[in-house]
């Protein structure tokens, strides 16, 4: 895992590499699906998400746009679980591609369970 | 290996979108695949005390709402003294950046007040503190100053609720065998407790060997087993009254292992006539009794799916102890358990997607859980002595009992989520076995 955030390191803009910020898909440290029911275990979400001009995620702003769930009540638990992720680990600001921070340009986030957490 | 890959390949697909946006103004695209599992770390200072009457409560209410939640594994306490913010007034505004600044991602805060009725009021928030707002809107239950321990359950449920998404189980009691004496002069007495070991009260006396409690659906009854005479027989114990009556049995004939239908109209049990046993039912308001199996072997520990439709029992008609699922009004039974060992005691869960049993093989015991057809079959627990599973209501942690090995061993209540995690001792006075949980009070 170091290694390859190393690779994505080098091929990363110079100027972001610098910043000491985690990258947005980092966001899967602060993603904790363990607390959720056995069958919002088992959807994925998408998530869109603006971010204000230092790159911190603007909270009104994440929203579900898709998912795949065995219902509704399901989804929304899933959706609250990545909102939490995207907001914690944004809490200083993410270390954005040019464009994004403070323009209104969305990032689309799809949070795909991994097999080993499915119930 | 290919895990490597994949997360070489997730980075990739994510350059791929950073690279292309300087060019384009679409959305950039991410993809998540690797999460955390950790409990979800919580603060919740001591509620306030709105008059010098409710300063005691107001502290035992929020230690027994953080047990509760530390006790699930979901959640993690954030220790008080890493608090910033103090919390002196429950309607003065969050200071979510202090919250935030100590990783806190739930807030509760609440008030407790003795009214002049003498009534005890405690009120509660729940705050998503890095979405900086309430989690739900703001709850409020009154109730006798002795009733204190439910409504900082009643409190602990709605926060569970609300962040997990399942229905709470902190509201609840178990009925177990309290057990006393040396292991070859067993005393038993049949007892209840709230889920966490509190309020302890033994319904009856220890002149016989008492077995298998099972709640009735809506926690107004028990039934039990007890062995008179060397006979087991089955009675009925109102709660409200503390009063028994047997359920009645052919002279000679044994009734053992009940458990109510879900909808509490009848009851399933063995019968044993003759030096056989089988499943039957009895409706109990006409007291109709129909038989379900016909077999010469050994069929007990009968439970319904949670739609009535279906009972699972074990039997050995095989040679050895197997678990079986048959339509609740008899028919072929089919066998589901597939392993080596011996399976007993299954338990359909409330969510009705799976089966609780015993497994014993290689000298081990375990508690494990199967879907209810037999597929997807996974140990929980590995012991010397582990037995009895019975579901929590919502149906994610398995309370069972425990007994060391050795002369002086000794049977404990023991709980487990169904994941396998979060194996912990129950709270219990002396030694327990055999518990029921009951289903959430007030409902």
């Amino acid at each position: 895992m170091t290694r390859t955030l190393a690779i994505f390191a080098a091929l990363w803009p110079a100027a972001l590499a610098a910043q000491d910020l985690p990258t947005i898909a980092e966001i899967g440290r602060c993603w904790n699906p363990g607390s959720l029911p056995p069958a919002a275990r088992t959807a994925d979400v998408n998530v869109s998400v603006q971010f204000d001009a230092d790159g911190r995620p603007i909270p009104d702003s994440v929203a579900p746009t898709g998912y795949i769930a065995p219902d509704d009540p399901n989804a929304h638990f899933a959706f609250e679980a990545a909102r939490r992720a995207v907001l914690r680990c944004g809490e200083d600001g993410y270390s954005l591609p040019p464009g994004y921070a403070g323009t209104g340009r969305p990032a689309e986030i799809t949070f795909t369970i991994p097999e080993g957490m499915r119930p | 290996m290919f895990r490597q890959f994949r997360t070489i390949l997730l980075a990739a697909l994510c350059l791929v979108p950073f690279a292309a946006a300087a060019q384009s103004p679409g959305p950039l695209r991410i993809e998540i695949t690797e999460g955390v599992i950790e409990p979800l770390p919580f603060a919740i200072p001591t509620f306030v005390a709105e008059n010098s009457g409710a300063t005691d409560a107001a502290q035992d209410i929020t230690r027994v709402i953080a047990a509760d939640l530390r006790g699930t594994g979901l959640f993690r306490e954030i220790p008080p003294d890493a608090y910033i913010s103090q919390v002196t007034n429950f309607n003065a505004a969050v200071q979510y950046a202090d919250w935030q600044a100590i990783n806190a991602q739930a807030l509760i805060t609440g008030s407790v007040e003795l009214a002049a009725n003498g009534q005890l009021v405690v009120r509660f928030r729940l705050f998503d503190v890095f979405s900086g707002q309430p989690l739900g809107d703001g709850l409020q239950f009154v109730g006798a100053p002795d009733s204190w321990r439910r409504m900082a359950h009643a409190v602990a449920d709605q926060v569970y609720e609300r962040i997990t998404g399942e229905t709470g189980y902190f509201d609840t009691r178990v009925a177990f065998v309290a057990e006393e004496g040396p292991k070859d002069a067993r005393l038993t007495r049949l007892a209840i407790m709230d889920y966490d070991g509190a309020n302890v009260q033994f319904l009856t006396g220890n002149e016989n060997l008492i077995l298998s409690p099972r709640f009735s659906p809506d926690g107004s009854t028990v039934l039990y087993t007890a062995l008179q005479d060397g006979f087991p027989t089955v009675y009925y114990m109102d709660l409200g009254s503390i009063s028994t009556r047997p359920l009645t049995t052919a002279e000679g004939a044994s009734a053992f292992t009940p458990r109510f239908s879900p909808d509490g109209g009848r009851i399933v049990f063995s019968l044993s006539e003759g030096g056989n046993s089988d499943i039957y039912v009895e409706t109990l308001a006409t007291g109709a009794r129909s038989r379900l199996t016909t077999s010469p072997s050994i069929e007990a520990s009968p439970s319904f799916s949670p739609d009535g439709s279906q009972i699972v029992f074990e039997s050995d008609r095989t040679g050895t102890q197997q678990i079986y699922v048959m339509d609740a009004n008899g028919g072929e039974p089919r066998r589901i358990s597939r392993g080596d060992g011996r399976y007993s005691t299954p338990v359909w869960s409330p969510r009705g997607d799976l089966i609780a049993f015993t497994y014993q093989s290689g000298g081990r015991f375990h508690i494990g859980v199967m879907r209810t057809d037999g597929s997807e079959e996974r140990l929980l627990t590995s012991s010397f002595l582990d037995e009895g599973p019975t579901w929590s209501p919502n149906g994610r942690v398995i309370m069972f009992t425990r007994e060391t090995a050795g002369a002086d061993g000794a049977p404990a209540l023991y709980s487990v989520d169904i994941s396998g995690r979060n194996l912990q001792r129950v709270a219990s006075p002396g030694m327990a076995s055999d518990p029921a949980w009951g289903p959430r009070q007030g409902q």
